[in-house]
């Protein structure tokens, strides 16, 4: 079956790690022997307004002497520019998208079984004005879609997508809830839930026999919506009162970094909190191996993957109770880890971790991994998915 | 032998900055805001050349009012608690506009400027096209980058005029 995959979140030359969640779904798919091409429309920011009528034709241009010379092409994958006005909004972006991929349809055939766009807005809505011959499965992922369907366009906009999609997935239940009390009881049973994949394979499990505490991880966006600066005043606090050799390292990029070191420096923390950057996948298990405890203090998770990959490396995770986490291993959590109150104080996590450090060791967390590769391996994810695709074809 | 880039408005420096890095051609970029890739220069293989951007596409109070945000941003950003508050409390202001915003939409209309048509011959007038042809008289371009697509009329007209490669990255 050919699929084609089309989403704004994918990896590239320059964000390796962008969307690497797509990614994994479209290796699962490949090796489920589906015959997967991806389409990426890339946003190139322009001034609000009109995109000029010189624009779009000088890409039709570029596109008409050399396809790839216009869209990038790496494998089976193509980006797509899109020039995007600023202060358009969800739609406008759409309606852009919807621009660029119509140019590349004009020179590419638009051979594909069905199509799987990730994003209701703006993807699905593009993919369905510049494809609407091919059936249609989407998965809704963003965390900010409760933003987005606060505006009465936006919404209208997804209803239409909601009601043209042939199978509509959401990575969770949190967020099919927030579609369901946006748009209305109707769209109950257009949606599904298929979760993320979670690829342990590259991350060892470590018998940690004994809980330390004294090295703690984040792996995540250096970002203010992400917890961080809680974290941060969290070690500060733990290292203070309970212990001062703990050590933490921050795994990621993200506008909070000049933060995170000046904040550092006046805690007297420079040497305890070591920023690693972002770190590939494939080198992400060598960094779980060499810590003790993960902590994430992010108040909302659409899934959470990080967390589910500490615990799948041996590690008890401390976060807060966001409906991801909830969703993904608060059933589990009584195995591997602790979810505190969203309003928690920073003092009342650190004596948290303190009490946990303490307290006889009731972890499994052997176990624990055992029910994630369960629900979340590449293969597990590919299966559900392909349930949806042939459902969608028969 | 050697390439240009062009990047007239700033906000895909990352993705310029990348594909130099891993580009063994040496490299002119041609921006109208080179303070931007001041980390480009301690190689050595790479060029920053000053443009006034297109001012038939571009209008350049997004730029200035783009480059003084980034500023503010920056120093809020830069680790005292009055900046972290000021950056949560302005986002949360623009964030209860927005909703005022959508009045406005009936206004916008009315103040947007039109855009002018782009001819053959003001794009081959513009400082970019000129910068780019002194530049290549001296020595030749392999081929064009481009990273902002405004910059794509000039390069195609570029490109057709000098027989050059043209691709978008």
């Amino acid at each position: 079956m050919k699929v084609r995959v089309v989403s704004p979140w994918y990896p590239d030359y320059a964000s390796p790690h962008s969307g690497i969640f797509v990614a994994q779904q479209v290796t699962a798919l490949k090796q489920a022997g589906y015959d997967i091409s991806v389409e990426v429309p890339q946003i190139f920011p322009a001034p609000p307004g009109i995109i000029p009528a010189g624009v779009t034709s000088a890409m039709r241009s570029l596109a008409a002497q050399s396809i790839g010379a216009m869209f990038p092409t790496n494998g089976q994958t193509t980006y797509i520019p899109t020039p995007v006005p600023t202060r358009g909004g969800p739609l406008g972006r759409a309606r852009a998208m919807a621009c660029s991929m119509g140019i590349l349809r004009e020179f590419r055939d638009d051979s594909a079984d069905l199509v799987h766009a990730h994003l209701g807005l703006p993807t699905a809505w593009a993919t369905s004005e510049t494809s609407p011959q091919l059936p249609l499965v989407v998965t809704e992922h963003w965390s900010n879609l409760e933003a987005v369907l606060a505006d009465p366009a936006a919404a209208a906009a997804y209803t239409d997508v909601l009601r043209k999609a042939d199978a509509f997935i959401t990575v969770s239940g949190h967020l099919r809830e927030q579609i369901v009390n946006a748009l209305g009881d109707w769209a109950l049973e257009r949606i599904v839930t298929v979760p993320n994949i979670v690829d342990l394979r590259e991350i060892p499990f470590r018998d940690r026999g004994r809980f330390e505490f004294g090295s703690w991880i984040y792996v995540g966006g250096l970002m203010e919506h992400k917890g961080v600066q809680t974290l941060l005043r969290v070690f500060s606090d733990y290292t203070s009162r309970h212990d001062p050799t703990a050590r933490l390292t921050l795994v990621g990029e993200g506008p909070l970094r000049p933060w995170i070191e000046m904040f550092s420096a006046s805690r007297g923390l420079a040497d305890s909190v070591s920023l690693a950057g972002p770190v590939a996948h494939s080198n992400l298990g060598g960094l779980l191996d060499e810590a003790d405890v993960m902590v994430h203090l992010s108040p909302f998770e659409t899934f959470g993957i990080a967390s589910l990959e500490g615990i799948g490396a041996g590690m008890p995770v401390i976060s807060l109770d966001n409906p991801g986490a909830r969703e993904a291993w608060g059933d589990i959590q009584h195995l591997c880890g602790v979810m505190l109150k969203v309003d928690s104080q920073p003092h009342e996590i650190a004596d948290t971790v303190a009490a946990l450090r303490e307290a006889p060791q009731r972890m499994r967390l052997a176990q624990a991994r055992r029910v994630l590769e369960e629900r979340y391996a590449p293969d597990v994810i590919a299966r559900r998915l392909s349930e949806v695709y042939e459902a969608v074809l028969t | 032998m050697r390439q240009a880039a062009l990047i007239s408005q700033t906000l895909r420096a990352h993705h310029c900055k990348s594909y130099l890095m891993t580009s063994d051609v040496e490299a002119v970029v041609l921006t109208s805001d080179p303070q931007t890739f001041d980390s480009l220069h301690d190689d050595g293989s790479t060029t920053i050349i000053n443009v006034s951007p297109l001012p038939e596409l571009l209008p350049t109070t997004t730029l200035t009012r783009g480059r003084w945000f980034r500023s503010i941003l920056s120093w809020a950003r830069s680790g005292s608690n009055f900046g972290r508050w000021l950056e949560r409390t302005v986002k949360r202001l623009v964030w209860r506009l927005r909703y005022l915003d959508r009045f406005t939409l009936l206004l916008r209309p009315l103040r947007r400027t039109p855009v002018a048509v782009v001819d053959e011959a003001s794009l081959r007038g513009s400082a970019m096209y000129q910068e780019l042809m002194a530049l290549h008289s001296k020595e030749p371009f392999i081929r064009v980058v481009v990273f902002d697509l405004f910059d794509l009329p000039v390069a195609m007209a570029f490109a057709t005029d000098h027989n050059t490669e043209v691709i978008v990255r």
